[in-house]
This record gives C-alpha cells, structure tokens and sequence, in this order.
C-alpha cells in the first residue's frame, strides 16, 4: 500500500464510488465533482491538475463541475487549508482508480494483456499503436466502480502536471470581466430584495410606521418579525425604496461596553477553561534563573470582502433553489431547511462565486434573507444584495482576545517553563442545521444567537512546536457583546503573535539572537529548515539586542500539522509621524507535495498582505450605541500605496504529503513586524493594531530602563 | 429616455436620469464585467473610463454621461493590460479586477511608462482585499513597459 492510501479520507467512506467524483463524457473531457468551492484560492485549477495528472489527460479536457446539492458531494465548508490535503487526496485516488479501470476496460475489449496497455494524452494506446478514447471504453467500465484506495497514485518523478506553475482556470473571464460571480447573474424574470436593519451595531426595531409610504416599483413589503425586507421590480428602485423605509423606523439602541477599554471588559466575562496542555509550571517559575511575563491583546476584527455579500433565491413549485457564495452548501441547506421548517430535499443550494471571504461573512445571512423573500414572491428569482454598512456591521467578527504568557529562563539560557493563557470569544458560529444561525432567523423569532461554546478554533496554534520545558496552555471562553465567527487562521493569527512575540523578548532576556534562540528550542527539521532558510535570505545577522536594522523573525505551523512558514520582515519607523513602512517580507514555507507553485504562492503572498493589514490598521471600533463602522473610512485596510516588496519561497517535498496552506503565511506576520519593530526601535508593542497613535502612547509609558534601550 | 455612447455604439436607455450608472450598465445593458463594490465611490470596483478619464459608475447619474464616450471592461481596446495580468496571475478572487485594469488603463492613456509609485498612487483609491497587490503592480508595469516598446518599434 503506498503512503497516499494509507490516508485513506474519510469523505471516500461517505462517497466510495468513481461516478460520484469523475464522469467521462462522449467528447474524452472528464467532468469532476469536487464538494470543495472557489473561494479566490484556486482550488479548482489545483484539483483538476490532480485529476488531469492521474488520468493522463491534457488540463483542457477537465471540467470542473459547479458545486451543488444536486451533483456533489457533501464536503462541508471550504475552510481550515484543508481542501487540497482532504478533496484533492480523494480526487486523486479515485482517478487512479478510474485509470486503472480504464486500462483495464481496454485490456477487455482488445483481448490484450494489460502491461501492454498504456494512457497518454487522454487516448489509449497498445505499446505505440493507438485504440481509442476514453469514452468509447465507457460500455467496458464497471459503472459502480468503488475507490479502494489500493490503486497507487503516480509516482512523484512521472508528474508531468503536478508540481508545474499553471495558469489559473478562472483568470481569462475574471480580466475581461464576464459574468464570473453570483453577483453578475442575471436571471429571467428577476427582481430585487433589499432587507431592513438598523444603521448602528445590535439595534432592534422598536416600530415601523408605513402609513401613506409610496415606493415605487414597490411589489411586497414582507415582514416576519422584526425581519423587514421589500421586493422591487427593479435595483435601483428597492435601493430607493430602502432608504424611504428605514426613515420611518425607529429602533431600540443595544448597548455596547466601551471599545477605549474593551479588553478589561471582556476579561470579566469569561465563562468556561480549556486546558489545552496540562502542566504545572508554578514551582519551576520558581526556580527559574530570569522569569518574565507579557500580556498581548488583538482586536475584534471583520472579514471585509471587497463587495457586500449576495444571494438569489427561486420559489417555484414547491421548491427552493438558493444562489449562493457560502462556504458550505451542505450545512447551509440544513441550516435553511431547518429555519423555514422545509425538507431538506426541497431545497437546492448552487454555489457561485463570491469575493474573496476569507470565513464566516454575510453570505450565508443574505441566503437566508432572499429564501424568506423568495417564499413570499413565488415564481420569480428575488435577488438581494447587502449595503456596504450592513455587511461591515452584521458580518460576524473575529473575536478580540487577549494572550497572557508566563516563563522562565533556567541557567543555560533555554526557557525551562511556559505558561500560556488565552482569552477568546469562539471562533465558529457557522450555520449548519440548528435553524438559530441566521440573522433573519432571530430577527424574525425575536431570539438571541445562542452561543455556540468554546471551540478548536480558539487555542488552535496556542501551543508551539518548540520545547518549552514544563508548558501549560490554557485557553478561557468569554461570551461577548458581538456576533463572531470564522476569520481566516481564526485564533491562531492571536495567539502566534504572542507566542512568537514572547518568544522574541525571551531571546533577548537570555542575550541570544532571536533566530538562534528559536533554532535552540526545536528539533522538527522541518521548522528549522524554513527559519534557516528564511535567515539566510534575509542575510541575517546575529544579534542579541535591537540591531537598528529593523528585522524581524516568526514561525509558525498552522495548527502544528499543516504548512511550515518562517517569515521575516523589513522595516522603518518614521521617528516624525511614528508611521511604520514596511519594506520587505520575505516568506519561507514548506507544504509538503505542491501542486501548483504559482498557485500556492499566490495564496501565501495574499495571506501576508492580509496579516499587515491586520496587525498595522485593522479595528472594528463602535461607540457605546454602536455607532461607528459605515464606510471604508470607518475600517481602514492596507491600500496600494504601502505595499511592500514580498519576496516568496517554497520548499517542494514532492514524496511527502500535501500540507494544507491557504492561511499558512498569515499567524506568523504580526509577530514579524512587532519583532521588527523592536528591532529597529527597541519599542515593545504588544496590542494590535500597531498604529501611530498606540505607537507614541507606548513611548510615553515606558519604563526607565525601556527608554534606554529605544533607538529613534 | 437617454442616449449613451458606450464602447463604440449608441445604445438608448430607459432608467430615470439621476440613476446611478452602476445600475444601468449592470441591468439594463447587461454589462456586467463593471463589478459593484461599496457603491459609495470608494473601492474602485466599478471604474470606467468617460472621455478616457476614469470614474466610478457608482457614483456616477447616468444623466450627466450623455454626449461623453464611454469605455467598460468589455470595450476596453489596451487589451495588452489583459493580456499582462494573465502573464502575471494577478488575480484571487478577481472581483477587484476589472475596475483596477481600468484605472490602469486610464493611468497609462495619460503616463504611458508610468515608475511603481506612480502605478501605486494611481490605485490609491481601488481596494484589493486578497492581497494580490504585488502582482497586479508588475503587471501594470511589464504591460507599459512592453505596450511602450511595441509602439516605439512601430
């Protein structure tokens, strides 16, 4: 049995059978039905250089089939960097499987012996001789043909495809602008919905007064509830209509803690502990020959696709079909079904393409707000489409959280105790069939979101690869004032910043070079060859004091079990406007098998621009009657203008499994830039986001022996 | 009802003139390579070109475009910008896209070899949330360096 199959995923004890992944069709394309969707993340240019590579076929004659409750198999969300490690092993062994079954299907039919049957180039051949395609084997194959993982997978030194830099499938419409997401389509018949919500964060409808209300184009004024939402022959006017409508309600202010002390406030709302590793690191402190202690805090911060999020929905005949950018078609369906009290097989979920989502944001909610739409208005397709204000205020956030850690150095310089607790709100509120997931739905039962409970997501990257001696790692749960769910790395871009930030104070605590110090706490080769490497491309220089030169280092593997990335960052202070400008990243990873290099860059050089963004300026800030987050001024993202140079390396390990990495490069990046920072300044910053104002703040608090150290 | 000269033809329009053009193009000329984004003019999703100049649809009365020529993604003629994002797989999710070759376009139509800080103040106001950023500079870059090369060969 080879490596690969000894991996056997699971979704293939769900989905067992060939037919369910890959058809051929009477032109030799081969469709395929993977369940993972297109986030912006290329996964189905990946998946079909897996199918192509296996089934020896030219890229162009795969298909990818759209995702849909209809056709394919039900792999939950498209989240976690797990598509490729889970989805892209199952298409893998069953093209194997679909390959062997056609060499043997050729065998059959030329009375031949099977070593002499070969498939290259999507024909098939008898030593050189051609016999035919693929499809007129079609009447030769065993239609219910499981996958039993026994057929090997080619061998890494035959890839042809796999491992190549190959253009994105998605990239010739997406230029010339065609129709390539959910957004763009255009349905016969279709009308526009636009939804009621309050104009600052958590308020409810206290009345609404339509009396003598005119709205043009007007076609029904549903309300359930407190959920309101209008139907419009067309766009514009539900957008007109929508604004007449929210001048005649009156709304019940939520009120917020104050964001200037957020924190504190959450601190006193924790309800349950998760020990994550249990130790005892009280008496070993004790002994330690230096000790130190921080406390880091990361904000609450939205996942701001670059469009608010979009659905139609069609009621017709008794059933519902709903357009959707979700994550997870499946759960979502379970979700509806269950809110609308419909049968799950009444519903058809489509997926299309959204903008990038990176989590948990508004598409699964604007589902549910155009099916209750679509109910009311049978027969024609409702489209509803967000505002920009009410996606950066009813998106569920990432939760704020604040990282305690604790250590001490013994005589020889290594740390001999660790002692890490986290604080967080949960990080999965998805939907996925408990019916009190979506907005709609405790607008319109006048129900609170229940709390989902501590989860993964929470400690995931709490605990580090390095030896730490006696490490205990606890993570607390607070229930908190804001909706929060799934932002891209969830707690792991918190708790790697203090990890890899404490790790860096450590180092210069023992008067070791950060990067050396790291080296001494780790044996996985593989961790130590991406910081290796990274230093030596940065041209590292050791040191055990801020050096001026403005480098930092941090490590990471996400969730300990998939990609490896060290990252190094570049960078000045401007010593006038307290400004940082970063000037370079260079990015390290090893993913194990990499399937397409470009690809896989694209996605750590997208992770690294999205982790500056969120450690220089991203902040969801309310006032205490939520006011606050309406525009893009209200919630600044990193912009063209303080782009740096991102220099990307991969470690290809083409015999070894595929490490999941669409989030890998994006933990790591805050702590590089704190690192940097003090580097280049001696300033400690250990709340996110490092902005000017936080920057000259800090200065003013320092200690006497802080001060000395600053370089300005 | 208003006449507009769109991508080289006359096509006649019934929405009401304060209209934001973003609407128009997307559903009564079905347009729709001009993505929406925030529709308050600040992410640079829907950028076209009036009179060469770029400008945002959303923003944008479809009354005070009558009598201008106007350009979208579908028309645009410096395919080469295209043509280098394609070379340089400057895309993730895409939906920023088209209003940044645009605005590309618009920058190039009036600095035809334009130096990386002048392509990053030119997209100052367009919004990429994937953070292709890098690649969607250099192929702005290599696209005028290689569009101003041919043009001088010729």
């Amino acid at each position: 049995m080879s490596d690969l199959a000894k991996h056997f995923p699971p979704i293939l004890t769900k989905y067992p059978l060939v037919k369910s992944w890959l058809k051929i069709n009477p032109d030799n394309t081969v469709s395929v039905f993977p369940g993972k969707v297109e986030l912006g993340q290329g996964i189905r240019t990946a998946l079909a250089q897996i199918v192509a590579e296996e089934l020896e076929l030219p890229l162009q004659q795969i298909c990818i089939s759209e995702v849909t409750t209809q056709d394919s198999p039900d792999e939950g969300y498209t989240a976690g960097s797990a598509s490729l490690e889970q989805s892209g092993l199952a298409l893998r062994l069953a093209a194997a499987q679909l390959r062997e079954s056609l060499r043997r299907a050729a065998a059959l039919r030329y009375e031949t012996p099977l070593e002499l049957i070969d498939l290259k180039d999507g024909k098939v051949w008898q030593n050189e001789t051609f016999l035919c395609g693929y499809a007129e084997l079609k009447d030769w194959l065993e239609p219910d043909e499981t996958i039993s993982g026994q057929i090997a997978p080619k061998s890494p030194n035959t890839h042809k495809l796999i491992g190549q830099a190959t253009q994105r499938l998605d990239i010739l419409a997406k230029v010339k602008g065609e129709a390539s997401f959910l957004h763009d389509i255009r349905l016969p018949e279709m009308v526009h919905g636009r939804i009621l919500r309050p104009t600052v964060y958590g308020a409810k409808l206290k009345s609404l007064d339509i009396t003598g209300l005119e709205l043009t184009g007007l076609i029904r004024l549903e309300r359930q509830g407190n959920f309101v939402g209008l139907v419009c022959q067309e766009e514009y006017q539900a957008v007109k209509a929508l604004e007449k409508l929210t001048q005649r309600a009156t709304w019940e202010t939520f009120e917020l803690p104050h964001f200037a002390n957020i924190h504190n406030h959450l601190r006193a709302l924790v309800t349950e502990d998760v020990v994550v590793k249990e130790g005892n690191p009280e008496a070993t402190l004790e002994r330690s020959e230096k000790r130190l202690e921080a406390s880091y805090t990361t904000p609450y911060q939205a996942h701001t696709s670059v469009a608010p999020s979009c659905a139609i929905a069609l009621f017709k005949d008794e059933h519902l079909t709903v357009w959707t950018h979700s994550q997870g078609i499946y759960p979502l369906r379970r979700e509806l079904a269950k809110l609308l009290n419909r049968p799950e097989d009444s519903l058809t979920l489509i997926h299309k393409e959204g903008p990038g989502c990176y989590g948990h944001n508004g598409a699964d909610d604007v589902a549910a707000d155009a099916a209750l739409l679509a109910l009311a208005v049978p027969g024609k397709p409702v489209r509803v489409l967000w505002s920009l204000e009410q996606e950066l205020q009813h998106e569920p956030y990432s939760p704020a959280m604040m990282l305690d850690i604790k250590a001490g150095l013994a005589a020889n310089g290594k740390v001999n105790v660790w002692d890490f607790t986290g604080l967080t709100d949960t990080h999965v509120g998805r939907p996925g069939g408990t019916g009190d997931r979506l907005r709609a739905g405790w607008e319109r039962s006048g129900t609170q979101l229940k709390w989902p409970g501590p989860s993964e997501g929470g400690y995931r990257n709490a605990e580090t690869l390095y030896n730490l001696g006696e490490a205990k790692v606890t993570t607390k749960f607070y229930q908190g004032p804001l909706r929060v769910s799934a932002l891209r790395t969830l707690g792991a871009f918190a708790n790697t910043f203090a990890n890899e930030s404490f790790m860096d104070e450590l180092a210069y605590l023992a008067g070791s070079d950060p990067v050396a110090f790291r080296l001494e706490h780790l044996d996985d080769r593989r961790a130590r060859a991406v910081i290796e490497i990274a230093a030596q491309k940065a041209n590292w220089q050791a040191h055990a004091s801020p050096s001026g030169q403005g480098l930092g280092i941090a490590f990471a593997r996400y969730k300990n079990v998939k990609a490896y990335v060290a990252q190094i960052v570049k960078l000045t202070l401007n010593s006038e406007t307290a400004e940082i400008q970063i000037e370079k990243v260079i990015t390290v990873c090893d993913a194990g098998q990499i399937i397409n290099p470009d690809g896989l860059k694209n996605q750590l050089e997208g992770g690294t621009v999205q982790g500056i963004s969120r450690t220089l300026y991203e902040e969801v800030h309310f006032d205490w009657d939520g006011d606050g987050m309406h525009d893009w001024d209200a919630y600044r993202v990193i912009g063209f203008e303080t782009i740096p140079e991102i220099e990307t390396f991969l470690i290809d390990q083409p015999a070894l499994p595929i490490l999941g990495a669409g989030e890998a490069s994006m933990p790591p990046m805050a702590a590089a830039i704190a690192n940097a920072l003090y580097d280049a300044t001696g300033i400690r910053m250990r709340d996110l986001p490092i902005t000017p104002e936080r920057i000259k703040k800090r200065l003013e608090t320092l200690s006497e022996t802080e001060l000395e150290k600053v370089i300005l | 009802m208003l006449e507009l000269h769109i991508n080289g033809q006359t096509k006649r329009v019934q929405a009401e003139a304060e209209t934001p053009f973003i609407y128009v193009l997307r559903n009564e000329l079905g347009l729709v390579g001009t993505k929406q984004g925030c529709s308050l003019g600040q992410c640079g999703a829907c950028t076209i070109l009036v009179d060469g100049k770029a400008l945002r649809a959303c923003e944008t009365a479809t009354e005070t475009l009558s009598g201008k020529s106007i350009v979208t993604i579908e028309g645009l003629k410096e395919t080469f910008l295209q043509d280098a994002f394609i070379a340089e797989q400057a895309a993730q999710c895409g939906y920023c896209i088209s209003g940044i070759i645009m605005t590309a376009a618009a920058l190039l139509r009036t600095n035809p070899k334009p130096g990386k800080q002048e392509i990053k103040t030119a997209l100052k106001d367009n919004l990429c949330r994937c953070g292709t950023h890098n690649r969607i500079l250099k192929a702005i870059e290599k696209a005028s360096q290689t569009h101003s090369e041919s043009v001088r060969h010729v």
